[in-house]
């Protein structure tokens, strides 16, 4: 009998184990883990399918002929297994090692990788040089759920070529940032660090650029906002024992002389109902989920940063609860089975009700946003039920989807919005109320929407009423708001730079290398200096506009339009002149930035919490003669030995957070692995102490007792 | 030349302030016009003194308020 050998090639262990599943005739394919590398082999009739994984990228991008770290410019590139570019990677050897073993006998291979740029690349970067270029003949499977079904349909409906160009498109969009990203970054690295002032890693790419320009923008207009004033008006009436507050007819008035006549004129007046406008508003169904709507709305009601969301959706995605994340599509085709969909999460007693109500009618259609993803449609969920227990982040992530996905298929709202006109010559007055007359689509996305109704007095026109209080307001006004990570995503969406994938991780970046700090985001001295450079000496570089007209390129390369090589050639040929003009720089452009790395450096280890002993500054101190960190105080050459003890591990950062109990800054440790943690040293220091006092002695006093129990409830390390 | 206010230098040699304080005293000159016209009649250092005790102004705004208050003949 003659069996066919197949190797499927999987982004993701978890997606492997799961495809494999799904292909074996009797759901259980046999493990083999070859050092440390699980592949998995189903049968499914006479053919024996192996399934391998990659972890991400397997290859990446380096120097053809420079391999030295610092060297710059490099004009070549070439791809390399990622365990001879970094150390870190070096077990990714035995992996590659390991796919290559299974593809040497194998008859057909399948590259069934998520289906996007990413996706298309990991594969055919895998089957190219690990599979000894079996790209050129396998096939390609396409699914966007991982359940069963799907992907027993998508192996039997499989394309029989790779999709050539989006791994292209992915390729050039890798050697792209690479070229910039090495230049750039190598360049202002390098610079700073000739000064002889300290190592810095400085960096700056083709998508960070412009990303950190945003935020250097933002954060200028803050700080050279000149605030003017205005002034409002603040009236009320009262109509049978109850009060409403009543709007003026102008928002805003830009003189305070105006605003005093205003008051002066309609004190104690007597309003007249002179119109009565009443409509009926129809709110839409919300459209289903992209992945930047979700992690908007993820960061809304939960405050998860848009990476931490990408990470839980992926989760949910490889347990088959979710449909593939990374899609900028609002739409849902029918052919995932609305029905189906909605019939499995009426299985769950929380959804149980509503999607009954939508699975029994006969004909439902989702309200369709207007964004388009020729790869994957809007996220939903698949109906399938949670086989594990999800943790509570998942399970928010989880129910924010599904009930979005509900509401997408009911009817819209209808609210009655009334407006009453209410008149003290010359001025104008008005009153706003609203009620919710049918629920429709709020109902199925509660609590995520919810039912702001306003109750209006029942006044007919002609009725008189009196002015219970009326005053002028003097206001200011206020600086553009910071981003947060959310709009700043938004912001990049906008002006298309970046992909869905990268964006969460480019401003991860951004923090990483402390250009911004805090929630609200703040660029630091040196973001600003690094903007004020590039945009001196090549603006070009972090020009959004010419960042979106590169991804415009790449996204032709995909349709066929374009070819790589020719946009990479376009590429240097802007990329040489503006690297060159740059190195002739050098020396300035170091000098500069050498001098806000070491102020950085230093205003990132100060406390603006002062001394409690002098008042004068506490700064992180290393100890030469122990190694040990600690905080010390700048007054100890007058005399000042207040200390206090850090923690040994981690990277260390001072929030701009005080603690609740002693109003010092909060500190920070980051550990490889594990969440940060945020604490207080200087409590930790007085619980310490107090403890001893406890230990040493048996029956101690009451009051100490106190003190150290609300220390050791409220001080201990909080995760963040 | 270097900013009056932070001692950066300027991008054009003619220029008084650097980007950010330069910018920072166009707005403040804006501002004095709409503020004028709001409380009907205000002197120079009376609303120099009043921006900068609003929490929303910036902080080069701040500055060269600062600088203003110290060097009153700068107010051109």
């Amino acid at each position: 009998v003659d069996l066919i050998q197949t190797l499927i090639v999987c982004e993701k262990p978890d997606a492997a184990w799961r495809v494999a599943r799904a292909l074996d005739d009797d759901s259980d394919p046999r493990k083999t883990d070859t050092r440390g590398v699980p592949i998995y082999e189903s049968r499914r009739g006479k053919e024996t399918i192996f399934v391998c994984s990659a972890l991400g990228h397997l290859y990446a991008v380096d120097s053809k002929t420079h391999t030295g770290r610092r060297y710059y410019p490099v004009w070549d590139c070439t791809w390399k297994p990622k365990n001879a570019i970094e150390k870190e990677s070096a077990k990714l050897a035995g992996w590659i090692q390991a796919i290559s073993n299974v593809a040497r006998g194998v008859d057909r291979f399948i590259n069934a990788c998520d289906y996007d740029v990413e996706g298309s690349l990991i594969g055919y970067t895998i089957l190219r040089y690990a599979c000894n270029q079996a790209h050129s003949k396998a096939e390609r499977m396409k699914f966007s759920t991982m359940t069963e079904k799907e992907l027993q349909s998508s192996y039997k409906t499989r394309a029989p070529r790779l999709d050539v160009s989006q791994a292209l498109a992915g390729q050039c969009r890798h050697e792209l940032d690479w070229l910039y990203g090495i230049n750039l970054s190598r360049l202002l690295t390098g610079s700073a660090l000739k000064q002889n002032r300290g190592y810095s890693t400085l960096s700056t790419g083709r998508v960070q650029g412009p990303t950190l320009k945003f935020v250097v923008e933002r954060e200028e207009e803050i700080q050279c906002f000149a605030p003017t004033p205005f002034w409002t008006i603040d009236a009320t009436i009262t109509h049978n024992g109850q009060t409403f507050q009543i709007g003026f007819e102008r928002e805003k008035i830009p003189a305070l002389a105006e605003a005093r006549l205003v008051v002066s004129s309609c004190k104690s007046a007597i309003l007249e109902v002179v119109n009565i406008e009443s409509r009926t508003i129809r709110g839409a169904p919300p459209y289903p989920f992209d992945l930047s709507t979700l992690q908007s709305e993820a960061y809304r009601h939960f405050g998860f940063s848009p990476a931490r969301t990408l990470a839980i959706a992926e989760r949910l995605y490889l347990d088959a609860l979710i449909s593939y994340p990374r899609t900028s599509s609002q739409k849902l085709p029918p052919d995932i089975g609305y029905q189906d969909i909605l019939r499995g999460l009426a299985r769950r007693p929380q959804y149980a009700e509503l999607a009954s109500r939508l699975a029994n009618r006969t004909s439902i259609r989702p309200n369709q946003g207007p964004k388009q993803d020729s790869a994957h449609p809007a996220i939903y969920p698949t109906g399938e039920t949670p086989r594990r227990a999800l943790v509570q982040p998942e399970a928010n992530i989880l129910d924010l989807i599904i009930k979005r996905f509900m509401a997408t298929f009911a009817e819209p709202s209808l609210r009655d919005v009334t407006r009453l006109i209410l008149a003290k010559d010359p001025y104008n007055f008005f009153l706003k109320g609203s009620r919710l007359i049918e629920e429709g689509w709020i109902e199925y996305y509660r609590p995520y929407a919810s039912d702001d109704s306003q109750d209006l007095p029942n006044l007919k026109i002609g009725a008189k009423v009196p002015i219970k209080s009326i005053e002028l307001v003097e206001k200011f006004t206020e600086p553009p708001p910071r981003y947060n990570p959310s709009s700043l995503l938004h912001k990049m969406e906008d002006a298309n730079i970046g992909t869905k994938a990268t964006r969460a991780e480019v401003i991860e970046i951004l923090y990483r290398r402390g250009y911004m700090k805090e929630t609200r985001i703040r660029a630091t001295p040196l973001a600003q200096k690094i903007i004020t450079i590039l945009d001196r000496y090549c603006p070009l570089i972090i020009d959004p506009d010419f960042t979106a007209q590169l991804e415009n390129q790449m996204e032709k390369i995909q349709a066929g339009l374009e070819t790589r090589m020719g946009v990479l050639a376009q590429t240097l040929e802007q990329l040489r002149p503006v690297m060159l003009s740059l190195i002739s720089k050098e020396n300035e452009l170091g000098a500069q930035l050498a001098e806000i790395v070491v102020a950085q450096k230093k205003s990132s280890l100060t406390f603006s919490y002062p001394c409690p002993s002098c008042a004068s500054n506490l700064t992180i101190i290393r100890s030469r003669s122990s190694g040990k960190r600690f905080i010390g105080c700048t007054g100890f050459q007058n005399g000042c030995r207040f200390t206090l003890p850090l923690p040994q591990f981690g990277t260390l950062t001072i929030t701009q957070r005080t603690c609740k109990i002693c109003r010092f800054q909060l500190i920070m440790v980051r550990s490889k692995g594990r969440r940060p943690m945020i604490s207080c040293p200087r409590c930790y220091m007085t619980r310490s102490r107090s403890r001893q006092t406890v230990d040493n002695d048996p029956k101690p006093k009451q009051a100490t007792e106190s003190v150290a129990n609300n220390l050791l409830e409220v001080t201990p390390l909080v995760k963040n | 030349m270097k900013c009056l206010v932070c001692k950066e230098e300027t991008q054009k040699p003619q220029d008084r302030y650097c980007s950010e304080h330069g910018r920072a005293y166009e707005d403040l000159h804006q501002a004095f016009t709409k503020w004028a016209t709001g409380y009907g009649t205000l002197t120079i250092p009376e609303f120099l003194e009043r921006i900068g005790k609003r929490p929303e102004t910036g902080e080069k705004t701040r500055e060269i308020i600062q600088f203003l208050r110290e060097n009153p003949s700068r107010w051109t």
